[in-house]
């Protein structure tokens, strides 16, 4: 509809053209008559053909155009359009048509480019069509589509599918050439019809909330190991930071992806080398970039609520730690530290771009086990202390600092150690549909704890565990409750303990140890709005739709080919119809006209906007056709010929003509008789 | 009095004769094709509010397919918990004999292998299928949720806890499933009960067998209650589909006086108009021939 749309917008922009070189041919006919009857009004008597001609066609040219006609003293005509001259007497100006700004189509003067004011006449009519009229309805459709869009994209990329697990993901906006600094949400990113590379307006991703104040916002990805079916969830955080807000540009998510952090972005649970299995770059494409995401081989993306991880996994299990010191070359950077397997504390960043490690420093240990004793370690300007006695180090462990812009670290106790859990504990994962809306909060995570040790699914010893969840509606913080349960003969290793809104987890066989020292707890990551800016839609990352406009959308290829590519799920259950249902929900969102009504409604209302418009105009014309008829009637009582009048006064003419005859006749009798006298 | 030209009177009884057939040809337009309406702009108002009631009509169409298969699933789940009833009073009155004084080791070892047999199709029930998909495994429909563990002692749940919802009106979901972890395993543990039995019947223990059964009996009044359930909520979807039957009768009948034409009342204004254009052509006729040349 909206291709019909444009192409009745093009033949009304070619209507256009041609009747303007109507009106050149009128005008230059004006002027060749003009020429003529001032030639024949001089040498004698008015040309009264070509004056008839003349009127004709002036009529013609008053249906094209409002003119204004005057009349000189030597029965020629000078024709004025819009204050300027058209006609004059030995020339006409010539008319054309042009693109001005916004696509608007306007008639110009052939010489100068000067703009025609169009009033009255079916080249104004056309006009309207053609610049108003017409792409009103065409920018309505867009509008419709892009909402449309943007939230059914929105929808669709956060579901999963038991049967889709991709390696690679790529979005589909170009972001245009040399604005990979650009942040994300600025308006130059737009994308004009008829460009490829360029977001939609109405599709840019939002780091602001209603008032307009920016706000931190989440984005969730799921790894998945697509032979365990374990799946690792990590968020990628914006935080705006003071005033300036921190930048958000693609290269920047880039980084934060491959390195941990990137200009306001930084990855929860803070891993080292960024987020794992995961590398991202921007792809060089036809007018610019496209984010492309690859999973490292047998791994899977996706961004769901889906929540299987296996939080114990992947901590350090060493002692407390304490770093100082700065370095301006860190500035804004992430740091990792790892053991490696010569007893070494190696420090790297990694490079956003190809992901490659950068050895910032290495230092040997002096012991197996961390002492209290020991002299601080000096990695390049910084100085790393190990706190307490705990366990040795172990070969392949790591943790991570964030370094501010000015190369410091910080604050207070540097490196985020979240989670601390025994190697020899029991595992737990934790599963289901997150039901909840609240978002991952950093500081307020879900989180294990053991309260009281013991062996899972023994009636005697059986441990304590407590919960710590999150509830709230989704806007702004959110209120933290516990739950605490025995894990006696009741809940044997296996069996699913619900913590709250459809998540529960699952603990293995084995023994669980009380949280001495912090040493038996586990944070992990829930999060019920796992795309809070609109970057995955705005990327074109997993959509439904591809295209900018009405006239472009269309499904995406991928789910075309393959029913099995469409996401219907919030988790990776096969029955999981539930993202299905968030679609049609959407249905009866209301986004459109300041958020008073939904798709339907819209469509349903600019609809009869244009019944209304074409009813209105129908009569109009109507009435305008009995108002031209009466003045027509008007004209011709004063100028119009009827017949009987005419025969009336010729028959006069004739019997007058007849009695004058008479009279001929008889002078010539009278003349005949006096010369007869004469002769 | 103002001056009347040749032109001014064929002009107005050209006029005159446009309008007519005008009026005429869109009579004869909606005669021909039924309905009222050609285009959106013919009435606006009728037309939206047919647009409106159209688009429900159609929704009516999805969502009586939504219940379709809605009452196909749950009355699968019907007919497995129906067949689960029947065994639990099976193991009652198996249970029942087991507890009589009269009954020796080997009698209630034999009775242990029926039990037994009544355990394997109590879960085999618990695995029934609905069109290829587990019927009480949440949403993890494509594995097999109750396992019986290899000592025979327990059985495991591997389904989920999702339930699943379809739409079976405007905004009322339904939830199709029923979860076999709460159902089954939650408050009465159905394979629990059997399995105590069965274990104390082999251990010859009539005193045990007694214990049990109070359990079983339970488990016996929980099933008939889920059944009870479930009855009432496919008797809920069925008075949500006959409403809906309804609702789609009313639709068309309003979208008709929307839309269609009244036969009768369109051809009477038919008639009418014709006789007027008649009467204008005729009048027209009279006027436009005479000329004063004809009578000289």
């Amino acid at each position: 509809m909206a291709r019909d749309l444009s192409q009745q917008r093009d033949s009304a922009g070619s209507t256009l053209h041609s009747l303007t070189r109507d009106v050149n041919r009128l005008s230059s006919q004006l002027a060749d008559l003009n020429i003529d009857i001032r030639r024949g009004s001089a040498s004698g008597a008015p040309p009264n053909d070509l004056i008839d001609a003349r009127d004709e066609l002036l009529r013609e040219l008053s249906t094209l155009v409002q003119v204004t006609v005057r009349y000189q003293p030597d029965n020629s005509v000078q024709v004025d359009l819009g204050g300027r001259l058209l006609v004059g007497s030995a020339s006409s100006a010539e008319l054309t048509t042009e693109q001005i700004d916004d696509g608007k189509l306007a008639v110009v003067y052939a010489d100068d480019r000067g703009l025609v004011q169009l009033s009255g006449g079916r080249l104004q009519a056309i006009a309207h069509m053609r610049n108003e009229v017409l792409p009103d309805i065409i920018a309505d459709f867009d509008q419709l589509a892009v909402s449309m869009m943007r939230q059914m994209n929105g929808i669709h990329a956060t579901g999963a599918n038991s049967a889709a697990r991709p390696q690679a993901v790529m979005g589909e906006m170009v972001i245009p050439g040399g604005m990979l600094n650009t942040n994300l949400d600025d308006p130059s990113l737009k994308k004009e019809p008829g460009q490829i590379a360029g977001i939609p307006a109405g599709m840019l991703p939002e780091f602001v909330d209603e008032l307009g104040n920016p706000q931190s916002t989440n984005l969730s990805i799921n790894i998945m190991n697509t032979a365990t079916g374990v799946a690792e969830k990590y968020t990628i955080r914006y935080e705006p930071g003071g005033v300036p807000a921190a930048s958000r540009s693609l290269n920047d998510l880039i980084s934060a992806i491959n390195t941990g952090r990137g200009g306001g972005f930084s990855v929860h649970p803070p891993v080292a080398g960024g987020i794992p299995h995961l590398k991202a770059h921007a792809l060089s494409v036809d007018g610019g970039h496209k984010l492309s995401l690859q999973a490292a081989d047998g791994y899977a993306i996706d961004f769901s609520r889906s929540l299987d991880t296996r939080p114990s996994e992947s901590v350090w299990t060493g002692a407390g730690i304490d770093i100082a010191g700065s370095d301006p070359d860190l500035a804004g950077k992430r740091l990792h530290f790892d053991i490696t397997n010569d007893g070494r504390l190696e420090a790297y960043t990694i490079h956003p771009q190809t992901g490659n490690r950068e050895v910032y420093d290495s230092v040997a240990l002096p012991s197996p086990a961390p002492d209290p004793a020991d002299p601080p370690l000096f990695l390049g300007d910084l100085e790393v202390t190990f706190l307490g006695a705990a366990s040795e180090y172990v070969i392949g462990q790591g943790f991570t600092a964030d370094l501010t812009n000015a190369g410091d670290l910080a604050d207070g106790d540097p490196v985020e150690v979240r989670s601390n859990w025994r190697d020899d504990a029991a595992g737990v994962s934790i599963h289901g549909r997150y039901t909840g809306a609240v978002s991952m909060i950093p500081d307020q995570p879900w989180n294990m704890s053991v309260l009281k040790g013991g062996t899972i699914g023994s009636a005697n010893d059986a441990p304590m565990v407590k919960f710590t969840y999150n509830v709230g509606d989704g806007s702004g913080g959110a209120e933290q409750r516990t739950m605490v349960i025995t894990l006696d003969e009741h809940y044997p290793p296996g069996t699913q303990i619900p913590i709250a809104d459809g998540v529960y987890a699952i603990f293995d066989d084995g023994q669980l140890f009380e949280d001495v020292g912090g040493n038996n707890n586990l944070d992990f990551t829930v999060d019920g709005q796992p795309d809070q800016a609109g970057l995955l839609s705005a990327l074109g990352v997993q959509s439904l739709f591809h295209g900018g406009t009405a006239a472009t959308m269309k499904v995406a290829d991928s789910v075309l080919a393959s029913p099995n590519n469409l996401l219907v799920g919030s988790t990776r259950a096969n029955g999981d119809n539930s993202n299905i249902l968030r679609m049609l929900d959407a249905r009866q969102e209301q986004l459109l006209d300041d958020d008073s009504l939904n798709f339907e409604d819209f469509y349903q209302d600019r609809l009869n906007r244009v019944a209304t418009q074409v009813n209105q105009v129908a009569q109009q014309k109507s009435n305008q056709a009995a108002v031209q008829a009466s003045l027509e009637n008007r004209r011709d009582q004063i100028s119009g010929v009827n017949i009987d009048e005419e025969v009336g006064l010729l028959i006069m003419q004739q019997q007058a003509y007849q009695a004058a005859a008479r009279i001929v006749g008889i002078e010539r009798e009278n003349i005949q008789a006096l010369l007869g006298i004469l002769g | 009095m103002s001056r009347v030209t040749s032109m001014m009177v064929t002009r107005n009884v050209l006029g005159a004769n446009q309008a007519n057939l005008n009026r005429v040809a869109s009579l004869q337009h909606q005669l021909a094709t039924g309905k009222r309406l050609a285009q959106l702009s013919d009435d606006p108002i009728s037309g939206r509010r047919a647009m409106t009631f159209r688009v429900q009509y159609n929704e009516m169409d999805r969502y009586l397919a939504n219940i379709d298969k809605t009452l196909a699933f749950q009355q699968a789940s019907e007919s497995a918990v129906t067949g689960m009833v029947d065994i639990a009073e099976e193991a009652k009155a198996l249970a029942l004999k087991a507890t009589n004084g009269s009954e020796d080791a080997a009698s209630r070892s034999a009775m242990a292998r029926t039990m037994d047999g009544l355990l394997q199709r109590m879960v085999d029930l618990g695995n029934a299928t609905h069109d290829g998909r587990y019927i009480f495994a949440g949403t993890a429909v494509f594995d097999k949720p109750f396992d019986l563990t290899a000592d025979g002692n327990g059985v495991l749940y591997q389904g989920d806890q999702d339930d699943f919802q379809v739409s079976i009106s405007k905004g009322n979901r339904a939830t199709v499933n029923l979860n076999g972890a709460k159902v089954f395993q939650q408050d009465h543990d159905v394979f629990k009960a059997l399995i105590d039995v069965r274990n104390a019947m082999a251990a010859n223990d009539p005193e045990a067998v007694e214990e049990h059964l109070a359990a079983l009996d339970g488990v016996h009044a929980h099933l008939g209650d889920t059944l009870g359930a479930l009855g009432s909520s496919i008797r809920r979807v069925e008075l949500t589909q006959q409403q809906i039957e309804a609702q789609k009768v009313n639709l068309s009948e309003l979208i008709s006086k929307e839309e269609d034409v009244d036969l009768a009342e369109t051809i009477s204004r038919l008639q009418m108009a014709e006789t007027t254009l008649e009467a204008g052509l005729n009048a027209g006729a009279r006027v436009l021939r005479p000329t004063l040349l004809d009578y000289i």
